[in-house]
């Protein structure tokens, strides 16, 4: 908990920085998708957005992709909701610093459900997570297509006990994926019910007609 | 001590207590027992460091509690350390990295994914043995003093305490692996408590032998340490150990192995700790672990579900055919999951053989009705064209 003290001022000097998502209209996050994001959360990080140099959490990557997004409310470790939206065949879901990309599981379009939960669990452990644990994979609407949830748990490296909660979908051999992870005491249950009315909320464009046969 | 590829950990403290206290000019000799370096020395300064991490760990979340299994590995370290025991505390963390160290003021870490790796009592001896002499011979001092007395390198001032803390030390640019000398004097010493104990000699070079070939079963992933870096030397010393082992079957040895009571220990924990193992994502070095596992335990239906679950996720070329072995492998043996028919249902269907996911998918669910899984179970069955 000491380092996280620490990190605070950092954190919310960059944060004050960054733009705020208001609540109540669809805000998008990249791939087609809208989400109500129910509050006003601190916009961390945005499609087209970097941070380099800062590297200051397991999540800070840097990434040139343009459809990751990071919120927060509280400060990134306490609790994060990320956006990662349009993730095509051999791309992985993010990469922290010090790890290679090919050390990386990546996406693959035959992926079943199963695939992508393990995906992200291998992901989250490279990225640090100890103890990982995934359960109650679940089919659930996103938005008019058919998705899933999974529920997650983790400790940091610091010792910081997180819970979180993941809902995906694979649309036009591309993958969605929206997580939310808070510290277990008072942070995750303070913000879940709100999750859950944005993972409720997803909208995603309609899938082109299909051309008539000639 | 590196024997996975998780980073090895020596501990190191910097110019905190530089100009306070004297440095020892000579700390080769062996600690005698109940040793405790004054506080006004740089060793002193040193153990006070770790003695704040090992505060830090003794409180972790990742601390396996579990006193059964930490009464077994402490008993095994306590047996070797002899007038030593006193000095060394155990601690068994949950992290599926193939690692133990020693830290300066007798503080022993086993990480779980070397209980995983071990196949026996005598191998995680050899280990622990290993790490022992490490402590009993200072090397951890003797790395300390040389990082700062030659590199001045300083301590921040904001480290962590507890395992997180311990990476930070790490990561600091401090961090001083052990020489090539200091390993092999460790391996010596680990060599010699194992065999003084009556364990079978040969035990430590198949534990190494097995860490390298599952190191090797990734050859283009990154390399995460610098054991991987040093194979020649792994090599020496896996030469080295085993004519050791062959000079000491001339002699009459007890020989013990120790495989029963190893699994007895490890058994409640073994599959979360293969859960855990595959969020490292290195589905080539599972695939490879549990294959070593398997040629020790054939009739493990535990350990062939797992290696169909390895099989599956890295998803290779051939691996469908692998899985799908491995799985009905399980299923023929004994102590199986429920699960290796779903995951033979997965593999099928990802292949496009859907009446046999159909019938797979069935028969999981009517061996698990309540399973968490249930309703995604239920889309693959739909998906496959049939119903629960």
């Amino acid at each position: 908990m000491k380092i996280r003290i620490l990190l605070l001022p950092v954190v919310c000097g960059v944060l004050a920085a960054c733009q705020s998502v208001q609540g109540e209209r669809a805000t998008y996050v990249g791939d087609g998708i809208t989400v109500d994001p129910q509050i006003e959360w601190t916009h961390a990080i945005g499609p087209r957005e970097s941070i380099p140099g800062l590297g200051l959490d397991r999540l800070l990557f840097l990434t040139a992709r343009d459809t990751t997004s990071v919120w927060t409310i509280d400060g990134l470790g306490l609790d994060e909701l990320l956006f990662f939206t349009g993730v095509t065949a051999g791309d992985p879901l993010f990469r922290s610093p010090g790890v290679d990309k090919k050390d990386v599981i990546a996406y693959n379009a035959t992926m079943l459900p199963d695939d992508v939960m393990e995906m992200i669990a291998g992901t989250l452990g490279k990225a640090g997570s100890q103890q990982l644990r995934t359960s109650m994979l679940r089919p659930v609407r996103f938005g008019t297509v058919t998705g899933f949830r999974f529920d997650l748990a983790y400790t940091t490296q610091d010792g910081l006990e997180m819970k979180g909660m993941a809902l995906f979908a694979q649309r036009q051999k591309k993958l969605d994926v929206i997580l939310f992870f808070a510290a277990s005491e008072h942070y995750f249950g303070q913000y879940s019910s709100t999750v859950e009315k944005i993972f409720s909320s997803v909208q995603v464009p309609d899938l082109p007609a299909a051309k008539p046969a000639a | 001590m590196r024997f996975g590829r998780s980073v090895g950990i020596v501990f190191a403290a910097a110019l905190l207590w530089g100009g306070t206290g004297s440095v020892q000019a000579a700390v080769s000799e062996v600690l005698p027992p109940g040793y405790r370096p004054a506080l006004d020395t740089e060793e002193g300064g040193l153990w006070a460091l770790v003695d704040r991490q090992e505060a830090g760990v003794k409180a972790s979340p990742t601390l396996v509690t579990d006193e059964a299994l930490n009464t077994y590995v402490r008993k095994i370290i306590c047996d070797l350390a002899g007038e030593h025991c006193a000095s060394l505390r155990v601690y068994v963390v949950d992290d599926p990295s193939s690692n133990a160290m020693a830290a300066p003021n007798g503080m022993v870490i086993v990480w779980t994914g070397l209980l995983l790796r071990c196949q026996n009592e005598a191998e995680l001896a050899f280990v622990l043995g290993h790490e022992i002499t490490h402590y009993l011979k200072r090397h951890s001092l003797l790395n300390f003093q040389k990082t700062v007395h030659t590199a001045g390198t300083f301590l921040p001032l904001s480290i962590a305490t507890g395992l997180g803390g311990l990476l930070q030390l790490v990561g600091s640019g401090m961090l001083a692996s052990y020489s090539r000398d200091q390993e092999r004097e460790a391996d010596a010493g680990g060599f010699d408590l194992i065999v003084g104990k009556g364990y079978d000699a040969r035990q430590g070079a198949f534990f190494m032998a097995n860490t390298a070939e599952e190191e090797d079963a990734s050859p283009n992933r990154t390399k995460s340490s610098a054991y991987l870096s040093s194979h020649p030397e792994m090599k020496e010393r896996l030469t080295v150990l085993t004519k050791r082992a062959d000079d000491v079957e001339t002699q009459a040895h007890a020989s013990i192995v120790g495989a029963e009571p190893y699994r007895a220990a490890i058994g409640p924990h073994r599959a979360a700790w293969l859960e855990e193992e595959f969020n490292r994502g290195d589905y080539a070095q599972s695939v490879a672990m549990i294959t070593q596992l398997l040629k020790a335990e054939p009739q493990s239906g535990e350990l062939h579900y797992y290696l169909g679950e390895a099989y599956r996720r890295r998803n290779a070329n051939g691996d469908s055919a692998n899985a799908m072995a491995a799985y009905r492998a399980a299923i023929a043996a004994t102590g199986a999951p429920s699960a290796a028919h779903r995951g033979l249902g997965l593999v099928a269907l990802k292949a496009g053989q859907k009446n046999f996911a159909r019938d797979e998918f069935q028969k999981y669910l009517s061996l698990t009705p309540m399973a968490s899984d249930r309703t995604t179970v239920e889309y693959y069955l739909a998906t496959a064209g049939g119903s629960p």
